[in-house]
């Protein structure tokens, strides 16, 4: 039991993160049909902008300024030469999908040209607290307080702002979005800013859980999807959801009744995936008609 | 120079085979298969084990390879083949990626693949047996590279056939709109399962030489970007074009090992093997934004709004 309780919690920590991140990518797929493959490689940009501020000594919640401001500046950047231009001239998802994962590998490549392929942290790991029932590190702590205010934000953003309201109704039905005079282009801009905002901070998280280093992004991708999936894609709170999910699900699989060695527990989330595609392809909170 | 071409011609043959079935999946039939590399892998793994572990001669191995290769595809198929285009990429590659986990550390499993130490010692007997059928005069390499392209010829003529007969005709159709195929009361899952099954046959196959060509096999040679590269080799030959998986193939790895050529003084082996996967990055975008039916295709048998 106690185990268990540990590796939930260690699932909640991996969870967060996932979450952040598959909101961000959730967003994108609502309002633009994107199934982003390179998302996985802008957690890593941000991570790795942010290992560059404290390399000059700053703190971390000083190095995450430019971090999310170069997240941003990134994804609206792409927006405005690739993405924007290629919808415009009517490139289909599946275009955009492979066009992504090729994008994926220069964003990745890059990263590894100029950091080479070492391990970065932010600073040491402090010694884990103990919480009686389990313990965590100090930084596990500011992950799960860290998503949990982003998410809220988003929540919030999405039920309460004008520009929350139109990114639904664009996620919604595009064509009646626009009729009803909403500004699509400014909306799906805006959208790539917050998205983009949102994934560095993400990878800021992931590399404070431990290490900062070319691929972390990539093999957090499929990770990423399962939780979109699982929760219903294009759907935010789904993607929270389906998240906390794939995380807790993957470290609960190391648990020793079960004996599965810990290089497959992310296999169980893929196959947990697998699964729910096939038995409820929209996800839990999604709907049919998104399909 | 010699060994580099040797190099270009030997590797591309093995991938022409490899981005032949990927373009029967996606070219002729719409199928956005990205876990190419579970089938290549599959037929690789599949015919070690059974020369080494269980000591099956070579060439039954090798059709065991491509039975299972068949099999591994129709495994995959069954769950997914029903899926939208781009949920069938997601789950394609997942599965790749559960696939060589397994291959990896999954218990029992590894006691037949050995793990991430691999397997040795299957390709003595394929190379020895050149001296058997009078081809001692090759090296290993020159006898490797003149049996994949006999089998690259093979498998583009048979592919060049059934893409002409009424079977390919079907899967053309439900390329460009299955429900009409479905209409006209065609089993559009049927044909996508036979359509998948024979592609990954053949990547299977492709599977075997490349473990002939390299020696060993490793779980972590079967990464996603040998899938990556396939649909690089399809899309710059031109998808849906028979020639274009044997064009695109060749001129991919000239570039490709065209890196051998930079002096270390300039970039690191480490630095170049970079630039060249965003190569192969650039070069996917490039194609895809410029010229989506790629060096040979038509733009008619592109489908650019599916």
């Amino acid at each position: 039991m106690e185990e268990a309780l540990q590796l939930i919690a260690n699932g909640v920590v991996i969870g967060s993160v996932i979450a952040v991140a598959a909101v961000g990518l959730t967003l994108v797929f609502g309002v633009l049909r994107l199934i982003n493959f390179a998302h996985g490689d802008f957690l890593t940009l941000g991570a790795f902008v942010a290992v560059v501020g404290t390399g000059f000594g700053l703190p971390l919640y000083v190095a995450a300024i430019p971090a999310l401001l170069v997240g941003a500046a990134f994804a609206g950047g792409l927006e405005k030469v690739l993405w924007g231009p290629l919808r415009r001239r009517g490139a289909s998802t599946v275009n955009l999908l492979i066009i992504s994962i090729g994008l994926a590998l220069v964003v990745r490549y890059t990263i590894f040209w100029i950091f080479g392929s070492g391990v970065y942290r932010y600073g040491p790991v402090s010694q884990r607290i103990d919480f009686g029932l389990f313990a965590l590190t100090p930084q596990d702590v500011v992950i799960i307080v860290g998503s949990a205010a982003a998410l809220v934000g988003v929540a919030l953003m999405l039920q309460k702002t004008r520009i929350g309201k139109a990114m639904r109704a664009l996620s919604d039905n595009r064509d009646l979005a626009e009729a009803s005079g909403i500004d699509v282009e400014r909306i799906t801009m805006i959208t790539w800013l917050i998205a983009g905002v949102l994934t560095a901070y993400g990878g800021i998280m992931l590399g404070l859980q431990g290490r900062v280093f070319a691929n972390m992004g990539w093999f957090l991708l499929l990770l990423i999807f399962a939780g979109v999936i699982l929760g219903g894609i294009g759907s935010a709170y789904g993607a929270m959801i389906g998240s906390m999910i794939i995380g807790i699900t993957q470290e609960l699989a190391t648990h020793s009744a079960i004996g599965l060695p810990s290089d497959l527990k992310t296999g169980v989330a893929f196959l947990a995936l697998i699964v729910v595609l096939l038995v409820r392809p929209q996800g839990i909170m999604g709907r049919k008609q998104a399909l | 120079m010699i060994p580099y071409v040797e190099g270009v011609i030997l590797t591309a043959g093995i991938f022409a085979l490899l981005a032949q079935g990927l373009n029967l999946h996606w070219g002729f039939t719409g199928l956005l298969n990205f876990g190419h590399v579970a089938f290549f892998a599959v037929g690789a793994y599949t015919m070690g084990i059974l020369n080494t572990q269980l000591g099956v001669p070579l060439l039954p191995s090798f059709l065991a390879a491509m039975v299972a290769a068949t099999l591994m595809g129709i495994i995959v198929g069954l769950p997914a083949i029903r899926l939208r285009t781009d949920y069938l990429a997601i789950v394609t590659i997942t599965i790749g990626e559960i696939f060589r986990l397994v291959l990896k550390s999954a218990p029992g499993v590894t006691e037949l693949t050995r793990g991430p130490r691999g397997i040795r010692g299957f390709s003595n007997e394929f190379y020895f047996f050149r001296t058997d059928i009078g081809l001692g005069f090759l090296s290993p390499d020159q006898y490797l590279l003149l049996i994949v392209w006999i089998t690259v010829a093979v498998v583009g003529v048979l592919l060049w056939v059934l893409i002409k007969s009424p079977w390919g005709r079907v899967l053309k159709g439900i390329r460009e709109d299955e429900d009409a195929v479905r209409a006209l009361g065609k089993n559009v899952t049927a044909y996508k399962m036979q359509s998948f099954a024979l592609g990954a046959a053949i990547a299977g196959l492709a599977g075997v030489y490349f473990a002939m060509d390299i020696g060993s096999l490793a779980p972590d040679t079967y990464l996603p970007i040998i899938t990556f590269q396939a649909w690089t080799i399809m899309m710059l030959g031109g998808s849906a074009s028979h020639w274009g998986p044997i064009v695109g193939s060749i001129i991919f790895w000239a570039i490709f090992n065209g890196t051998l050529f930079i002096p270390r003084e300039i970039i690191s082996g480490a630095e170049a093997a970079y630039l060249r996967q965003i190569g192969i990055g650039a070069l996917i975008m490039a194609i895809m934004i410029f010229r989506p039916q790629g060096i040979l295709g038509s733009r008619e048998e592109m489908i650019l709004d599916k």
